[in-house]
């Protein structure tokens, strides 16, 4: 049997030796590790066969993409209320502006439908996405979010308890048809960095709670 | 060592019996038995004692949270300085820093942010809109001075650079409420050493006191407010090394 103190020292160099293999992989690894960490971000699920809308709050390449390959019959478009934001934006004509760009990218405006965003955020998301599909008859709607919000969005919709899976059924996807370079250094841009952290932690919020017992 | 007599055997005190003293005695005696042979092993030690911890901790978390929140809100009293600093990120300081201009707390404005970042669906940046905004309220474009920054330590450069060029003695600096403590320290480093006074303000509306003692319940605040404690460590260790 090994002395005690040859032990201790036996299990000491092992450890240090794991702590620095760890830390060469870390660096050697740290971009496809960080990359990876932008990446989980994104939820981008796949339709199988046409759903009755899209929820977007912009017309873009990607809402007429789905438009165009019949995968939708309407395109819901969530107007935000700018009334308590920069006074540019007060007075900008928002739905004329959605008209112009469903025009340029060939969608029937009669195929447009305009509601007030009472989304909120991907937490209370759940409660209204039920109000709406129940008001409009949806059963099924692909949900376009910006990319870096898509998991939290999925995280609290299959958390939340006002949004019942058996009454329809929603898609979520990026609302941004190129968003992989996005995932370059990222952590290199201050402006990244707070979005996808932000991101994280409002997951992180979920689980505090619960470890909070509140 | 372990005793064997010293084992509480559960089925050894039923609920169904008749309490009496003798027997309500009985039971805790039992207890404390059963309470000490488990903590003769040092694992069950450790993890009673996180138990009663992580208990301890929950049951008093409305006591010791807010202060966690609380520590990041550096508030001062406008004054009257020679410039004001605010960055476009949030609409809140923007409309602030206007309202000490417009009640002639100072003359010159300095709007800083980031240019990369446009917003959905107008494809413009924050820092274009509070220009313009600035610019409609009246703020004359001499006095108005408009620059791209990525950092909070970017932001602080601009303005010993600004406040250098111009000649200017003394700078108030807005923002929210949560950035203020990071943000002091920061700006204080820029600054060390210059003979330039800085005062520290967030708009009044952001110590909603509701939300403030219960920053936790919402995930927008939560999300701020371990944001600043994961940055402020970091920038504190980063700043001699020159690092943003």
């Amino acid at each position: 049997m090994a002395p005690v103190n040859f032990k201790y020292r036996r299990a000491s160099l092992w450890g240090g030796g794991f702590l620095l293999a760890a830390a060469a992989a870390l660096v050697m690894f740290h971009s496809a590790l960080l990359r990876n960490i932008g990446i989980f971000l994104v939820v981008e699920e796949t339709v199988a066969e046409p759903v009755d809308a899209v929820l977007t709050w912009t017309i873009n390449e990607k809402v007429s993409i789905c438009y165009r390959a019949g995968q939708c019959k309407k395109i819901y478009i969530l107007l935000e209320d700018y009334q308590r934001s920069w006074k540019a934006l007060r007075s900008f004509d928002v739905r004329g502006w959605h008209l112009k760009n469903a025009e340029r990218l060939e969608i029937s405006k009669d195929d447009l439908v305009f509601i007030n965003n009472e989304l909120g955020d991907a937490v209370d998301a759940g409660g209204y996405l039920r109000r709406l599909f129940a008001e409009r008859e949806i059963r099924s709607a692909i949900l376009l979010v910006p990319y870096f919000q898509t998991r939290t969005y999925r995280f609290f919709l299959d958390r939340n308890e006002n949004w019942d899976p058996d009454r329809g059924r929603i898609f979520i996807q990026p609302l941004e048809k190129d968003y992989a370079e996005q995932f370059d250094c990222w952590w290199l841009n201050t402006g990244l960095d707070n979005l996808y952290l932000d991101q994280y932690l409002r997951i992180g919020w979920y689980y505090f709670n619960k470890l909070l017992l509140s | 060592m372990y005793n064997e007599s010293t084992h509480f055997v559960w089925g050894s005190f039923r609920p169904s019996q008749t309490l009496s003293w003798s027997r309500l005695f009985m039971a805790s005696f039992v207890s404390s038995q059963w309470i000490r042979s488990v903590c003769r092993s040092r694992f069950s030690r450790c993890g009673i004692l996180a138990f009663l911890l992580y208990g301890l901790l929950v049951t008093s978390h409305r006591v010791w949270l807010p202060a966690f929140g609380d520590f990041l809100v550096l508030g001062e009293r406008p004054v009257r300085s020679d410039l004001v600093v605010v960055a476009a990120a949030s609409y809140s300081r923007v409309r602030y820093a206007l309202q000490l201009v417009r009640t002639g707390y100072t003359d010159r404005l300095l709007i800083v942010g980031d240019t990369r970042i446009k917003m959905v669906p107008f494809g413009k940046t924050k820092l274009e809109l509070a220009e313009q905004e600035a610019r409609e309220e009246g703020i004359s474009p001499d006095l108005l001075f408009i620059r791209h920054s990525t950092s909070t330590r970017h932001d602080a450069r601009l303005a010993k650079q600004l406040m250098h060029e111009a000649g200017l003695r003394s700078a108030t600096v807005v923002s929210d409420a949560y950035n203020m403590r990071r943000l002091a320290m920061v700006f204080d480093y820029v600054f060390r050493g210059e003979d330039m006074v800085l005062n520290y303000v967030h708009p009044t509306r952001d110590r909603d006191p509701f939300k403030s003692d219960r920053w936790w319940r919402f995930p927008d605040r939560f999300s701020y407010v371990v944001s600043e404690w994961i940055k402020f460590p970091v920038n504190f260790f980063l700043l001699p090394r020159g690092s943003s």
